[in-house]
């Protein structure tokens, strides 16, 4: 998630650094320093991400709670695995999630259908080279289209559906997030993946799951579901997801 | 897909099986960032820096927020974090549910996760209910988020959104002056107590103790806080972008 920003700041800062040679402790020089940091690399860095795109996983939460909410079935599946596994009288772990399989699918389908950055960000190419017998001038600028592999009707069955099973399937049991497998890719893959592959996947596993244990959600009353994007460099939803939730734990468990 | 966008070439590759062969296969080749992303920028006094190189420097760190903050030991260091604050959401939802009132799904993830990272970094919370400093932090983290939010983002050939940007500067720079106020405070709190984290340090504090003769390259007072200061107010802008 946030973690291309994380690098691409120490970027900024390193030339920063690099520009000026500075002396540690000096109070008014860091005043200065700081000051001179927020004009320049701040400003940047702002406009640049802001419209270069963010990579986000509470975006992938927010998918992914408006898809069960489309489909409650999903949502119904998720709470039975964990009434099972965790039952009701505490919240859920994250030691919990190894024994939530349904749960892992979820993420994966949600990751899948809908990456956080579909374009992924832009790589260049150092020298001329072939692939596939095509020849890519030296400098040629490289875009993964993360969202089209994870659509891509000859790699996935149904691919505009979304179903979390289809990851019990012999055909996509194997397949992870992490960057192995080009099938998924949503955190990007080689040297510059991203640095938060795992932050990424730890935070939506575990409070996607916290929320869906926690809470039952249904939508508003009268409200319909959008489930529009908009396609920048970051896929967001159109309307924010809101909804109406009420408790399904023993009241003790939300007081730890 | 082969296609050329102004001046640059541009490829992109649309099936698991190119991709492969440019993120496996040529990897290397394509280790860079495109160079140029930043140019326009000079205007603000910022240089051509966004997209650095893969470097020593890079990888350094890369390392250090692996060691520290995003590998698997680092995570599960701050797990109790994450703890804490999924219980203070959890409860925020609870209220929201006993009144009838929606949640707002989107927020309630932004604020969570500001604070995690607020908590790894800086040993502080950055959104609370109560406590002014805080308070005055998030209301211009949410000014900012709104500015930036008015950008007619419009394309994702980066080099065309740029040209977009200028009309928010004059608010961003008056912002600025405030973040720079809060921020220096925040800074120098922060090193005033740092004997009081003496054996519990968080991120801040590792970067401060890694300043010198890490793999013979250096991490200067402002690589740190510059990184600092982008890392307390970039998660929380997630979700704003394009809403607001």
């Amino acid at each position: 998630m946030h973690a291309w920003f994380f690098v691409l700041i120490i970027y900024i800062v390193c030339e920063e650094m690099e520009s000026e040679s500075i002396i540690h402790q000096n109070v008014p020089r860091r005043k200065y320093i700081i000051r001179s940091l927020l004009t320049s690399a701040f400003v940047l860095f702002w406009k640049n991400l802001f419209t270069a795109g963010t990579d986000t996983s509470s975006s992938i939460i927010e998918w992914s709670l408006a898809e069960m909410l489309k489909n409650p079935r999903i949502l119904k599946q998720a709470q039975d695995e964990m009434d099972q596994v965790i039952g009701r009288n505490r919240r859920l772990e994250e030691s919990d999630i190894p024994k939530l399989p349904y749960l892992q699918a979820i993420c994966k389908e949600t990751f899948r259908k809908h990456p956080s950055t579909p374009l992924n960000l832009p790589r260049i190419a150092d020298q001329a080279c072939e692939v596939n017998g095509y020849y890519i001038p030296k400098g040629t600028r490289l875009s993964v289209n993360i969202w089209a592999i994870g659509r891509d009707p000859n790699v996935w069955d149904n691919p505009l559906d979304f179903t979390p099973e289809r990851f019990f399937s012999e055909k996509y049991a194997k397949i992870n997030p992490r960057g192995n497998d080009f099938e998924l890719i949503p955190f990007g893959a080689g040297r510059r993946i991203c640095a938060g592959t795992r932050m990424g996947i730890v935070l939506v596993q575990y409070i996607l799951g916290t929320l869906v244990h926690s809470f039952d959600w249904k939508l508003p009353k009268d409200a319909e579901l959008n489930m529009d994007e908009v396609f920048g460099l970051a896929l967001q939803k159109a309307v924010p997801l809101s909804a109406m939730v009420s408790p399904r734990l023993e009241p003790n468990a939300y007081l730890a | 897909m082969y296609l050329k966008m102004g001046t640059s070439n541009m490829v992109v590759a649309s099936t698991p099986d190119a991709a492969r062969a440019f993120l496996k296969t040529l990897d290397l080749n394509f280790s860079n960032r495109p160079p140029n992303a930043g140019a326009t920028h000079l205007a603000y006094n910022a240089q051509d820096m966004v997209f650095a190189d893969y470097g020593p420097r890079w990888k350094l760190l890369r390392k250090l927020s692996n060691l520290h903050m995003l590998g698997g030991k680092a995570l599960e260091d701050w797990a109790h974090v994450r703890v804490t604050e999924l219980g203070h959401m959890l409860r925020a939802i609870c209220e929201a549910s006993r009144k009838g009132e929606p949640v707002v799904v989107p927020e309630m993830l932004t604020y969570a996760m500001a604070n995690m990272i607020g908590q790894i970094i800086l040993s502080r919370r950055v959104f609370v209910t109560k406590g002014s400093e805080s308070n005055e932090f998030k209301d211009m983290v949410v000014e900012l988020m709104t500015s930036a939010g008015l950008f007619n983002v419009g394309d994702f050939i980066p080099s065309v959104a740029w040209m977009d940007l200028q009309g928010i500067e004059r608010g961003m720079k008056r912002l600025h002056r405030r973040f720079d106020v809060l921020l220096t405070k925040m800074l120098e709190e922060h090193i005033a107590t740092a004997h009081e984290r003496k054996g519990k340090p968080d991120f801040l504090d590792v970067l401060m103790a890694n300043q010198e003769n890490l793999d013979g390259e250096k991490l200067s007072f402002t690589n740190i806080k510059a990184l600092l200061l982008v890392c307390l107010t970039l998660p929380s802008h997630f979700n704003y972008k394009l809403r607001t």
